[in-house]
């Protein structure tokens, strides 16, 4: 009795072991095709989309074995009602089923962006598959498609190159922010803010991005860049910020890191290069009279990185000088960025957001009409700059004695 | 229960009911419709819990010692009310009980089981709560602080990774009250006074199984408000991290505010250690509920001992929780429009407060009887 009450214990143990360490739709890694970049975009005369996936070639990018010599990502592209459609539907292209929790980006197209981001979202934030940590990124100029299955050296992994390429730059060049899909949900919603995503450019010869052999060579004939931020209104691409916009912007919303600023040495323009190693922007925004008010104070440090003239740097009353120009040059970036935003009657800077947080009954009365009350505002900057060192020399080897 | 041979003590107790609170309330964003100052709807609710746990049903436990409520129930208003009242009690337990079963499926199923059967994961939870139940009240609350220390340690996790990864803002926080309290007291009001914490009617059923040795009804008021505060934690992680504009849309605000957040690149996409949380939590609450049904069951019916109804009961649970609702929106409209106006409500404050005062007029006449 005791025996066998035990052996039917066992038995029922073992069997557990069976069932509750299963998964009850387990996907094998050799049946799943890893996306690591998708792109979207309207079909040119319908209102489908046009969907790309980037499917990664796990044999083609392991350092042991050298591959066999094949493209180390493929691009199986589908035209769809729904995103979800063209998901199921690209199953009949690949062998193996997509599966998407590795997205790193996504590229818009300009098409779609021109007519409205809005409802791709929706995919994004119910799939529990998707991760709304995947960076997002405008395609300028080219089609999306093109844009992810160019193949470019130093990664195998085209989508991790863009990753790395939208960090950097956003670290070291502050030329355009590093927009996550939660960010821009976020700034979708909220009335007193609107998105404003990277762009993504290609530049040289666009004809054969997809063949391997352009990585063969020292020159690869083409080259990826992120340029300009998108500037979107109601959901819909209105325009863009480039160059010294671009970084007025970055200043204004606090993302600057670091960059590097041409100012004028003595005679010569744009001939003393200053290195931008800390800025901290703090905004207020409030209403008077019906008119908003915005007052940005920004704090930024600096080091010279290189001069092409004999300026004295030696001289408190040089430096001090250098510091003014500087705050004349980042100001007039920063106000060259918000009336390219206010021709626009678009808040990136999420001025609004800003005013809600701070003077909540201000913003319910202006709530509905903040596009016109943003591109109203009135904008004052005070930039504090201050100029720490001038790198290993004191001084310039053309300045002369005297 | 037989006999009180069986301990529990009060950090036990203070385990227990934390963990109890947390149950689905972490998950299910309580009083998320106030926005950012969902966190003052939290411990408003909390205030008036506790207020509810330790004046009123404390004071009826003060009075009937020995008793849990189906039993002084037909002691307050006679035996055949009583009776069927209690009889309501008990079926209101199953049916709560089989409520949170059934969010515990939903949020499962939509986080990660996309394609496993409610009935397959509702079964796996109910045996091992059943078998929690026959073992007895010490062992469960042993095993409630156990996993209360565990829970503790996997909040203080998530509080750190929030802490030291960049992507959460505080100040998504604010404004405070930007839109007056109108919105606070809306969302108070029924939904959040009576979910989490108007929910420790519960207790009353094992109040008298306690040691007398401590003050069971400050412990559980302690352990409201600890929990209230975890309660804040998980949603100042929920808003900081996702922002209003998401955490409010969201089914599950925890697990994507998990999963967004990572830490230099190494720890990130730790959203599985919410589903830990989820199972435990919901562990504890379901077993509560059944744990008290069983209980009055017990009482009722003149059972001898009370696990022989735990298995009983752990299949109408099973069945409620399968056919409650055809789908999660039927469910949860149910849960915010239906069940707070005519259930909770009414067996939360009205019958517990009515009962309160027909008791002390009761034992006034009785006293008013004896002196003169």
């Amino acid at each position: 009795m005791k025996l066998g009450k035990l052996a039917l214990l066992t038995a029922m143990c073992i069997s557990l072991l069976f069932v509750t360490s299963g998964c009850w739709n387990s996907r094998e890694l050799n049946r799943l095709a890893i996306v690591t970049a998708m792109s979207i975009d309207k079909a040119e005369n319908s209102n489908k989309y046009e969907l790309s996936f980037q499917v990664v070639m796990p044999g083609e990018l392991s350092s042991s074995s050298k591959g066999g010599g094949n493209a180390p990502f493929n691009i199986y592209s589908v035209q769809s009602e729904t995103l979800f459609e063209g998901i199921r539907k690209a199953s009949k292209q690949v062998p193996r089923q997509l599966f998407f929790s590795h997205i790193q980006v996504v590229v818009l197209g300009e098409r779609l962006a021109k007519a409205g981001i809005e409802e791709i979202f929706d995919f994004f934030e119910r799939s529990h598959e998707v991760r709304l940590t995947s960076m997002l990124l405008v395609a300028r100029g080219s089609s999306p498609t093109k844009l992810i299955s160019a193949i470019v050296p130093l990664a195998p992994l085209q989508s991790e190159a863009l990753v790395g390429a939208s960090e950097f730059s956003a670290k070291i060049w502050s030329g355009s922010p590093v927009i996550g899909l939660d960010d821009a949900i976020r700034k979708l919603i909220n009335p007193g803010s609107e998105p404003s995503i990277s762009g993504l450019r290609i530049y040289g010869n666009e004809q054969n991005v997809t063949k391997k052999q352009n990585v063969e060579q020292t020159r690869p004939p083409y080259h990826l860049e992120i340029s300009g931020i998108a500037v979107f209104r109601g959901g819909k691409l209105a325009g863009w910020l480039d160059n010294g916009q671009a970084r007025g912007y970055m200043f204004i919303v606090n993302h600057m890191r670091s960059t590097i600023m041409n100012l004028d040495c003595q005679d010569k323009p744009n001939g003393l290069a200053l290195e931008i190693i800390k800025s901290k922007t703090k905004t207020d925004v409030s209403m008077k009279n019906g008119r908003a008010k915005v007052n940005i104070v920004v704090s930024a440090e600096g080091n010279v990185a290189e001069v092409k003239c004999g300026i004295p740097l030696d001289k408190l009353d040089v430096l001090t000088k250098l510091e003014q120009e500087w705050g004349y040059e980042a100001k007039a970036n920063m106000m060259a960025a918000i009336q390219g935003a206010q021709k626009l009657q678009s808040d990136v800077f999420c001025f609004g957001e800003v005013l809600q947080r701070k003077h909540p009954k201000q913003w319910k009365q202006v709530q509905d009409r903040w596009d016109e009350t943003f591109a109203d505002a009135e904008v004052s900057i005070d930039f504090r700059g201050q100029i720490l060192r001038s790198g290993m020399r004191g001084k310039s080897l053309m300045q002369k004695d005297g | 229960m037989n006999g009180q041979k069986e301990f529990i003590g009060p950090l036990h107790l203070f385990a227990w009911v934390t963990l109890f609170e947390l149950g689905t309330a972490v998950f299910i964003p309580v009083g998320i419709e106030a926005k950012q100052d969902a966190w003052i709807v939290i411990l408003s609710g909390c205030l008036i819990g506790i207020g509810m746990f330790a004046g009123v049903y404390g004071t009826l436990f003060r009075m009937y010692p020995d008793l849990t409520m189906t039993a002084y129930l037909r002691k307050i208003i006679g035996p055949i009310p009583g009776w069927i009242l209690g009889f309501a009690y008990m079926i209101y337990f199953m049916y709560i009980a089989g409520r949170n079963t059934r969010d515990f499926i939903d949020l499962l199923t939509t986080a990660a089981y996309d394609a496993t059967p409610m009935f397959a994961i509702a079964i796996c939870m109910l045996i091992a709560v059943v078998y929690i139940l026959r073992l007895g009240i010490e062992v469960f609350g042993r095993t409630a602080f156990f996993f209360f220390l565990l829970s503790c340690g996997m909040f203080l996790f998530i509080v750190f990774l929030v802490w030291f990864s960049d992507l959460s803002a505080g100040n998504r926080m604010l404004p405070v009250l930007g839109e007056g309290l109108r919105p606070v007291l809306k969302a108070l009001f029924p939904t959040n006074l009576t979910f989490p914490f108007g929910e420790m009617i519960v207790m009353t059923m094992f109040l008298p199984y306690l040691n007398k040795r401590f003050n069971a009804v400050g412990i559980g008021s302690g352990a409201m408000a600890f929990s209230a505060i975890l309660l804040c934690i998980a949603m100042f992680v929920n808003i900081s991290v996702l922002g209003v504009e998401i955490a409010s849309r969201a089914t599950f605000p925890l697990f994507t505010s998990l999963s967004r957040l990572r830490l230099a690149e190494i720890v990130q996409r730790m959203d599985s250690v919410v589903l830990f949380l989820l199972i435990i939590t919901s562990f504890f609450k379901i077993a509560t509920f059944m744990f008290a049904a069983a209980l009055a069951a017990h009482d009722l019916f003149k059972v001898q001992n009370y696990r022989l109804m735990v298995t009983p009961i752990a299949l109408v649970v099973l069945l409620t929780s399968l056919t409650v609702a055809g789908n999660l929106t039927e469910h949860l409209q149910e849960g915010l429009q239906i069940v707070p106006y005519y259930l909770h409500l009414p067996l939360q404050f009205g019958i517990p407060i009515i009962l309160l005062l027909i008791g002390l007029i009761r034992r006034w006449l009785s006293s008013a009887a004896s002196t003169s």
